[in-house]
């Protein structure tokens, strides 16, 4: 008799049951207990989940299959993505705080809330973490913008310009909604990025699940990404492709005030820095083309031509408002 | 202190998993009887697992080929039916280099097709069960309506659907079970012949 067959068939049904409306912190702490019985029912349930995984990606949207270019296989960011100021926002209400008591102030919030969306949005140069009522934690980087609407019945986002990062604080009974053009991003888990250009959208996953909606004008089915996928909207076309879930978080260390650059230009390099800083820096004519890498930090661009006369040999003069890099 | 499941469960689906089309290939190739081959496969993974849950291996491919080899030559001990040159071919097993092939899992779009490919080989009933209930998204209850036929047919076709369409894209046949599968070879050095 197979001793794997019953536990199999033990797994599916746990993840077909899990799969049905009506699934309570009962049944969860049931299929818990039965994981914990044997590493057996763990591997197999495991193995399982991926399979049911594997399916939800059938929800694809057509447009996927005429996806224009090969995406690379690893997802590259030479695109700088920190400034050295960050401002930690919490809430618009964090002057409103000292009056009145906090539980007015909140549930006043909390009704008012349900209505307005409130803007948030950054400047050149910063960086800005917003901590929402229900917990989740939304920080943007620099030159972008968002609209929040969070109230007891519903968590919904507008990403209007700019970069985001998203950890949502999980809530079966509200699902975090967001708009990025016209594709709206469902989000099923935790953690995230939403990066959103004219009619440009990318989507990236570090933790859990989320589900993306096309423009509906498209007639395109939704799509589940999970830990690692990257999608990238353009209009129309859409392709999903897996990265490093270490790649990612490395294009996410503005959150940190840190640049990751992998094999860029110094052209590129320094458009970064300059969207930061008010010294400009100029590259010399043969230098444009030239490629590196490191971590930086934007705000410190002296720190940047010491690594650059370091490591590349290239000289830099300095002056008030800006810095020559290489030959004029 | 020992590994958190979640760190556990990720490093088994990223590492572990991918490798399955090649240790479903080792253990074929070492282990005759076909019936008892799914069976040892799952015995690796619970070994792998129990071993991960204090440290997680730094290399994947050497670790569950090692637990493989183990598995397949206590399997021998323990069996009353053994052959000589069963035996010796077990012994023999040399630590295969296949895990040195990257098994990363397909990219996203390989990942899709595969996944249709493995809808196509379900069987038509079984197919329509599970293209309405997970990829249209209907219910248990709709779907059954939409088929003419009870939510526990449907319950039924859908863990089987899932259970061979993981099988395939886990590197398999992606055929149906619906049970322990007759035996099909085994070397009994009592018999004259090979039985079938």
């Amino acid at each position: 008799m197979s001793r794997a067959e019953p536990i199999e068939q033990a797994a599916a049904e746990w993840l077909m049951r899990r799969d049905e409306a009506g699934w309570s912190a009962e049944d969860e702490a049931a299929l818990t207990a039965w994981l914990d019985e044997s590493a057996a029912h763990e591997a197999a349930f495991w193995r399982l989940e991926f399979g049911y995984g594997e399916i939800d990606r059938l929800q694809a949207f057509p447009a996927m299959h005429v996806a224009a270019e090969d995406a690379p296989r690893r997802a590259v960011w030479p695109r700088a993505l920190a400034a050295s100021i960050a401002l930690l926002a919490v809430g618009i209400g964090t002057a409103q705080f000292a009056e009145g008591g906090a539980g007015a102030w909140l549930r006043e919030r909390w009704d008012s809330l349900g209505t307005q969306p409130v803007e948030y949005s950054t400047k050149g140069g910063q960086i800005s973490s917003i901590a929402l009522i229900d917990g989740t934690q939304v920080d943007l980087n620099a030159n972008s913008s968002i609209r929040v609407v969070v109230s007891g019945r519903r968590r919904e986002l507008w990403v209007d310009r700019g970069e985001v990062f998203f950890d949502v604080a999980k809530d079966r009974t509200r699902p975090f909604v967001i708009h990025a053009d016209k594709n709206v991003v469902t989000v099923l888990g935790t953690k995230f990025f939403v990066g959103k250009s004219g009619d440009k959208v990318t989507l990236s996953v570090v933790e859990g699940k989320v589900r993306l909606d096309r423009d509906p004008s498209f007639k395109a089915k939704p799509f589940v990404l999970t830990r690692g996928e990257v999608a990238r909207v353009v209009g129309r076309t859409a392709s999903i492709e897996m990265a490093d879930v270490d790649a990612i978080q490395d294009g996410l260390s503005w959150r940190y005030g840190m640049a990751h650059f992998e094999n860029a230009t110094l052209a590129d390099v320094a458009k970064q820095f300059n969207r930061y800083n008010e010294r400009k820096i100029v590259v010399g004519r043969d230098y444009e083309a030239m490629r590196v890498g490191g971590n930086f930090r934007l705000g410190n661009i002296d720190g940047f031509l010491r690594i650059m006369k370091n490591e590349y040999g290239i000289d830099s003069q300095a002056s008030e408002d800006k810095v020559i890099l290489g030959n004029p | 202190m020992t590994i958190d499941r979640d760190a556990l469960k990720r490093w088994f689906c990223r590492e572990v998993l991918p490798l399955e089309p090649v240790l479903t290939a080792f253990i074929r190739r070492h282990w005759r009887a076909a019936d008892e081959r799914v069976d040892i496969r799952q015995d690796v993974y619970e070994k792998v697992l129990a071993g991960a849950r204090e440290a997680l291996p730094l290399q994947a491919g050497p670790y569950v080929f090692t637990v493989a080899r183990n598995v397949m030559i206590n399997r021998i001990r323990r069996s009353r039916v053994i052959s000589i040159e069963t035996v010796a071919n077990i012994e023999e097993l040399a630590p295969t280099a296949d895990w040195l092939t990257p098994h990363r899992h397909a990219d996203g779009r390989d990942q899709l097709k595969r996944v249709e490919q493995g809808l196509e080989r379900l069987p038509p009933r079984c197919r329509e069960v599970v293209r309405l209930r997970k990829v249209e998204g209907l219910s248990t209850r709709e779907t059954a309506d939409r088929l003419g036929i009870g939510k526990d047919a449907v319950e039924q076709q859908i863990t089987l659907g899932m259970r061979a369409l993981t099988d395939f894209m886990l590197g398999g046949k992606g055929r149906i079970s619906r049970g322990p599968a007759r035996r099909t070879e085994r070397y009994d050095p009592e018999a004259d012949d090979v039985s079938r």
